[in-house]
């Protein structure tokens, strides 16, 4: 199937419609204020990025943004003007609000972009403890931001596809480059280097995640101990060196204007990499499962109807048990929807898909002796079914 | 211990002692949930659970709100991870301690109200909050009053023993050998994000895959078009598709983790291909520079409060950059912060400098029409002189 969003996207008009739909949300869930901390959720409501940094320095560094319900343009405390979007009026931007400090003054500062002490419900997605100590006695109505973020970003503009799908594009390109790399005798840290400087070279705005590159054992008591009896991933990349046969599950993800890709694929370490039967037979199987998944995937299913595809025919459910069979993305690299989690059947059905939602279908298929295979596959759900955003190569195993 | 800058474990042992390093930083947590009274530590963020617990996880960019992921008994003196597995996972955390990963938060409260000691605690500290969080915290530890663990963890992580300086000085090598993969790339028609890519490409190559940060890799050769705050010189951390031209001057700031340690080093590099020589402006901006960092380095002496580096900064006569001229280096980026980002000069004086901190200090500097200059040390506080662990040539500007 051809994709429909060819072309750029038109950032300002992306971050237009974000932020009506977020006061929209803010709106119908009777929510006066949102204080955001979280740098995602930051990005998506104006558009402000920061330089991506390890936990630490990012949460020491983030952006802080204030939205009113009046629709007005929002607040935003920054160290970084270059990551602030064009539109924002200099009255919009602030300094860094040193919300892991401690101190005192946070919630005057608040009050003060605000013109005063808000009225009505101010709801946080987050709190740092000195943030916490003066809120909780500040005799505000606090509210929970996450249900107005998660409503407002469920499903996606046309511009927000395309971002995803550049993101995407950007992310499997470098793959395709990496991919022949992986040979024996090389190191995973090889691979990432690699990586790295490729999605640099093809202008992404960031990274999101170490790259995984992960061996994959026969069997699940081959490799390291799990908590939950399955098969353990993702685990951290080191200097490992690959080996002829190894069977890697690779794991990436970057950001290209503030949304994020996620790239999985299954690896044949080899100078010529052929698929045995065993391996063969088990991707047929999770195309199979891709298969009925995307043959359920239409506005009204549900995400139970979309579980219940996946079974088919298959003794367990054919996904990781820690994780889910789907999941969203967008300013997350992971986000609602997520399906098949342990959240339960119930939370799965009250998961109705409609236009503009994205998936990241991650079956696992793993048969005791032989590891498995896993692969991500990135759609959105369209008016009459879906639509491909990712178009990688399942090479070494037929793409048909 | 050795005393290599390498990063290999030998046949007599690692280059560093990191079982010791764990050890010794969660004796030193729990004496101070000790000193606070606290019973149960639950922390989430930053390089909290790192000094907990020490694994090896899984790193993920940016800022992630809080879940109690790590959890300390003071009791039992147990640590409980949130881990599918053991891969990463230092020995002295038996498997029964490992508790999966979960959704739904119900599951993970219960998880958390299963460990040995949680459901009697009288004080819990945890590291941040969020609503959810809140209520369900209050409502499984309903005696139990939710206090500051991040002021505590913080507090503990201040000091480095000598085994965490040399963890850093480690890392500080491997920021310095990318940064030279930066350099190996760095001439007329390289972008930005180029630039960012050999560092990033030169960092997995010496086997670590962990950034502190990505950049600043930034053009500072001001255009006649661009704005030029005399308020104080900025820096663009944040790369972009500029691409670099014959004489231009570029800010390069490479910063790497190693078990978890940031190491970093930053300086402004004059491109120059046919043996061209810099204009007197440049050599003098970066004279200037120099002389703000040597103020600010002079400064890494224990007994002061962290407010003497603004005020050792305005000796200098220079206006006060738009980035902190100091902060904490250790588990990643830390307190104090010095400068713009920090709580200001009020806030600066309640943070005391004293023997095993480590800081970064940073300078940025401008001549308005001509560039900025960013150079960066990694300084270690000692009861001695200042130990200035980074270490990089100052090249066609020097």
């Amino acid at each position: 199937m051809q994709p429909l969003f060819e072309g750029t996207p038109d950032l300002a008009r992306m971050r237009r419609e974000r932020h009506a739909k977020l006061v929209a949300a803010m709106e119908t869930q009777d929510v006066d204020v949102l204080v955001l901390l979280g740098e995602s959720n930051v990005r998506y409501a104006t558009g402000a990025h920061a330089p991506a940094a390890e936990i630490g320095r990012a949460t020491l560094q983030r952006p802080i943004a204030v939205v009113t319900v009046d629709g007005w343009v929002p607040h935003v405390f920054s160290a970084f003007p270059e990551g602030l979007p064009p539109e924002l009026p200099p009255e919009s931007c602030h300094g860094p609000l040193p919300v892991e400090l401690g101190g005192g003054g946070l919630v005057d500062a608040i009050y003060d972009v605000l013109g005063g002490r808000p009225v009505g419900v101010v709801a946080f997605d987050e709190y740092t403890m000195p943030l916490y100590a003066e809120v909780s006695v500040s005799g505000l109505e606090l509210g929970d931001a996450s249900a107005v973020m998660g409503a407002a970003k469920l499903c996606k503009t046309f511009d927000e596809l395309a971002c995803i799908r550049e993101a995407q594009r950007i992310n499997d390109t470098a793959m395709d480059a990496v991919r022949p790399l992986a040979r024996p005798g090389v190191r995973q840290t090889e691979l990432t280097a690699a990586f790295l400087r490729r999605i640099r070279e093809l202008c992404i705005s960031s990274n999101c995640v170490d790259p995984v590159w992960q061996v994959m054992p026969a069997r699940v008591s081959s490799g390291p101990y799990s908590t939950t009896g399955d098969v353990v991933f993702p685990t951290a990349t080191t200097d490992r060196i690959l080996r002829e046969g190894d069977v890697i599950w690779t794991d990436t993800g970057c950001n290209w204007n503030g949304y994020a890709s996620d790239h999985g694929r299954t690896w044949l370490v080899s100078r010529d990499a052929r698929p045995d039967a065993h391996q063969v037979a088990q991707y047929q199987r999770w195309r199979a499962v891709v298969d009925r998944v995307l043959e359920a995937t239409r506005p009204g299913a549900t995400g139970g109807d979309l579980v219940r595809a996946a079974c088919v025919g298959e003794a367990r459910r054919p996904w990781l048990p820690h994780f889910y069979l789907v999941h969203g993305i967008g300013t997350d690299p992971a986000e609602a929807p997520l399906i098949g989690t342990d959240l339960g059947s119930e939370f799965d059905e009250s998961i109705v898909l409609v236009p503009g939602m994205v998936m990241v279908l991650e079956p696992v298929i793993w048969e005791h002796g032989h590891a498995g295979y896993r692969s991500e596959d990135v759609v959105a759900v369209t008016e009459t079914g879906w639509i491909a955003l990712s178009h990688d190569t399942y090479h070494p195993f037929p793409d048909d | 211990m050795h005393q290599s800058f390498g990063t290999m474990t030998l046949e007599d042992g690692p280059s560093v002692a990191f079982d010791a390093v764990r050890a010794l930083r969660r004796y030193r947590v729990l004496a101070e949930m000790e000193a606070r009274n606290v019973d149960v530590l639950m922390v989430g963020r930053g390089g909290n659970p790192k000094y907990v617990a020490g694994s090896r996880g899984l790193t993920l960019l940016g800022s992630r709100p809080f879940a109690p992921t790590c959890v300390l008994v003071r009791h039992t003196r147990d640590v409980h991870l949130l881990s599918i597995s053991d891969e990463g996972v230092p020995l002295e955390i038996p498997h029964a301690h490992l508790f999966p990963i979960s959704w739904n938060p119900m599951n993970l409260m219960m998880r958390l109200a299963q460990i040995p000691g949680t459901t009697d605690a009288r004080v819990i500290a945890v590291d941040g909050l969020t609503p959810l969080f809140e209520t369900l915290l209050h409502n499984t530890f309903p005696d139990a009053e939710l206090v500051d663990g991040d002021d505590l963890v913080r507090s503990v992580r201040r000091i480095k023993s000598h085994e965490e300086i040399a963890i850093i000085r480690t890392a500080c090598a491997l920021a310095e050998a990318s940064l030279a993969g930066a350099l190996d790339a760095l001439e007329p028609g390289v972008s930005e994000r180029e630039l960012l890519g050999a560092f990033e490409h030169a960092m997995a190559r010496n086997g670590v895959t962990t950034p502190g940060q990505e950049g600043a890799f930034c053009v500072t050769t001001h255009e006649p078009a661009d704005p030029v705050s005399l308020a104080g010189a900025a820096l663009r951390h944040i790369p972009g598709d500029r691409v670099v031209r014959d004489g231009d001057l570029v800010a390069l700031h490479a910063i790497v983790q190693y078990g978890g340690y940031e190491g970093g080093v930053g300086r402004t590099w004059r491109v120059g291909s046919g043996g061209a020589s810099p204009s007197p402006a440049e050599v003098a901006l970066a004279a200037r520079g120099r002389r703000a960092l040597d103020a600010l380095v002079a400064e890494c002496v224990p007994g002061r409060a962290a407010v003497a580096f603004r005020r050792a900064w305005e000796a200098t006569g220079e206006p006060l950059p738009a980035l902190p001229i100091v902060t904490g280096v250790g588990l990643g980026m830390e307190p104090p912060i010095v400068g713009v980002g920090g709580p200001g000069s009020g806030g600066e004086g309640r943070w005391l400098i004293e023997e095993g901190m480590v800081l970064a200090v940073q300078v940025c500097v401008c001549d308005p029409g001509v560039a900025t200059w960013f150079a960066r040390e990694t300084v270690a506080v000692s009861d001695m002189s200042p130990e200035v662990l980074s270490r990089f040539g100052w090249g066609p500007l020097g």
